[in-house]
């Protein structure tokens, strides 16, 4: 639904690569990059025996945008940090991300709020957005009371 | 027509006018254009002289496509036999409109062509439940174009109007002075665009199309899908145009979610409807199946693709759970309802 108009933001401070120069060095870690270290060690996902596809994360992280790709693989699960070609792409602040990740924040409302955006096969970010945490502390299908009701 | 509204839709975008196709919608009322479950038109009115228009005759040339041949003045007041105005509106990406002035007497007349707009950028929940907005409105001319905003924090959105013909524009519509020689008419066409604003960058808000792209042709998709329905061979005449109709309304009910490509699911009906349900999906689809299978192949992909991986009470998200109803508007960004994507 929400496709930019134009490719490669021009707004957008300049990519720099995990090899690069600044992009590693002074922030020791943060929940996304914790994510994505997670992500890559995660093995075999059965549910994902069907895809294929390569996903391109670029987060803003003050200056500099730091990059990820995410490459489903018949099940298999590969994190590189470069700016390969991909089918979709997503860029968002890593502050923005970070609650994302975690689970405190839900990706399509951040995505309607205009604060992601988003590019290319939206199929594959929505299969991405299965690997996201939820919430914290939910009580599941024993949930009572619930007062949210649909429209009809 | 029934209520005296005229109703054209394109997905998830639906327009929904008076019989003279004008817009003035109050805050509880639905008409209006709408697009992702926002109304990007509340007023939409058209008047020769300042004078409106009233309606001689509607055709309804599709589900996506109308024609209103209308005269000035309201149908008690007859003023003047010497002008007539055709208008002819369809919904492809945003609304594009041709107003036909035509000067029927002897004499070139002078006259004054203009549209009033404007949007209360209402969520389709607010319409429903006559909610006060939180943002502020910004309308302004820009490039030679009305453009009607709204902005609360990040969220932004935007009605885009453009005139094909020289215009006067305004912040609150455009006007056209026209002469016309006798026996001849003046038309210019008006395009309207939803937009919406990601991370700086305009976006245009379409029926599961990527922005950018030309405009679909609306008439060669609807005889596509009917010459792929089976065909029905019979001598009893009701029977046939009762199966013809009811292709052509599954046509017009089709909704193509961003992840479907161009493919497209039954949605659960216009105005309020206009979107994926889990139940009422799977249910048209499969009632729908031996004659367009398509609708259920994308259900199942798309329902699948958005079931629940995680728990959540507010969204009464499971992992496996299929979508209750997905809503793109203003209170499923701010968390105010819960009917956001899982």
């Amino acid at each position: 639904m929400l496709g930019h108009q134009e490719p490669g933001g021009q707004r957008e401070p300049k990519a720099v690569t995990a090899r690069g120069p600044i992009s590693m060095g002074l922030r020791m870690t943060s929940p996304t990059k914790t994510f994505f270290d997670d992500l890559a060690n995660r093995g075999h996902v059965p549910w994902l025996e069907n895809e294929h596809g390569r996903l391109r994360f670029e987060i803003v992280d003050e200056d500099c945008v730091r990059l990820w790709t995410v490459a489903f693989d018949h099940g298999k699960v590969e994190v590189d940090r470069d700016d390969s070609e991909a089918d979709g792409v997503l860029r968002a602040d890593r502050a923005r991300f970070d609650r994302v990740v975690t689970g405190q924040e839900r990706l399509m409302p951040a995505v309607l709020r205009g604060e992601i955006g988003l590019d290319g096969s939206y199929d594959l970010i929505v299969l991405f957005g299965r690997l996201l945490a939820g919430p914290a502390g939910q009580t599941g299908p024993r949930r009572v009371g619930n007062t949210h009701r649909g429209t009809r | 027509m029934t209520d005296g509204t005229v109703k054209l839709l394109d997905g998830n975008t639906f327009i929904v006018s008076r019989d003279n196709g004008d817009i003035e919608a109050s805050a509880s009322d639905p008409t209006g254009l709408f697009s992702y479950d926002t109304r990007y038109l509340s007023k939409w009115v058209l008047t020769i002289d300042g004078v409106r228009l009233s309606a001689l005759s509607v055709d309804d040339l599709q589900y996506f496509a109308t024609r209103f041949f209308l005269v000035p003045g309201t149908a008690a007041i007859y003023i003047d036999a010497q002008l007539s105005v055709l208008r002819q509106r369809m919904l492809c990406d945003g609304v594009i409109e041709d107003v036909t002035v035509i000067n029927h007497g002897e004499d070139p007349i002078d006259v004054r062509v203009r549209v009033d707009a404007g949007s209360d950028f209402a969520d389709l929940f607010d319409v429903k439940n006559a909610q006060p907005k939180k943002g502020a409105y910004l309308n302004r001319v820009e490039d030679g174009q009305l453009v009607l905003g709204y902005q609360r924090e990040t969220f932004q959105r935007e009605t885009v109007i453009r005139a094909g013909q020289p215009a006067h524009i305004d912040a609150q519509g455009l006007s056209f002075s026209v002469r016309i020689e006798p026996q001849q008419e003046w038309t210019t066409r008006l395009e309207v665009r939803p937009t919406a604003m990601v991370r700086g960058q305009p976006v245009t808000l379409v029926a599961g199309q990527v922005s950018g792209r030309a405009r679909r042709d609306m008439g060669a998709d609807l005889a596509r899908w009917r010459s792929e329905a089976p065909k029905l061979d019979t001598d009893w005449q009701p029977l046939k145009q009762t199966y013809e109709r009811s292709l052509t309304d599954l046509a017009a009910l089709r909704f193509s979610p961003s992840i479907a490509g161009p493919s497209s699911m039954p949605a659960a009906g216009l105005p309020w409807f206009m979107t994926m349900f889990g139940r009422d999906s799977i249910l048209t689809s499969l009632q729908a199946l031996p004659f367009t299978p398509e609708l259920a192949a994308t259900t199942i992909r798309v329902l699948a693709r958005w079931q629940g991986s995680n728990l959540d009470d507010f969204r009464d998200e499971d992992p496996g759970k299929i979508l209750h109803e997905m809503r793109y508007g203003e209170s499923a960004a701010f968390g105010e309802q819960p009917h956001s994507p899982y």
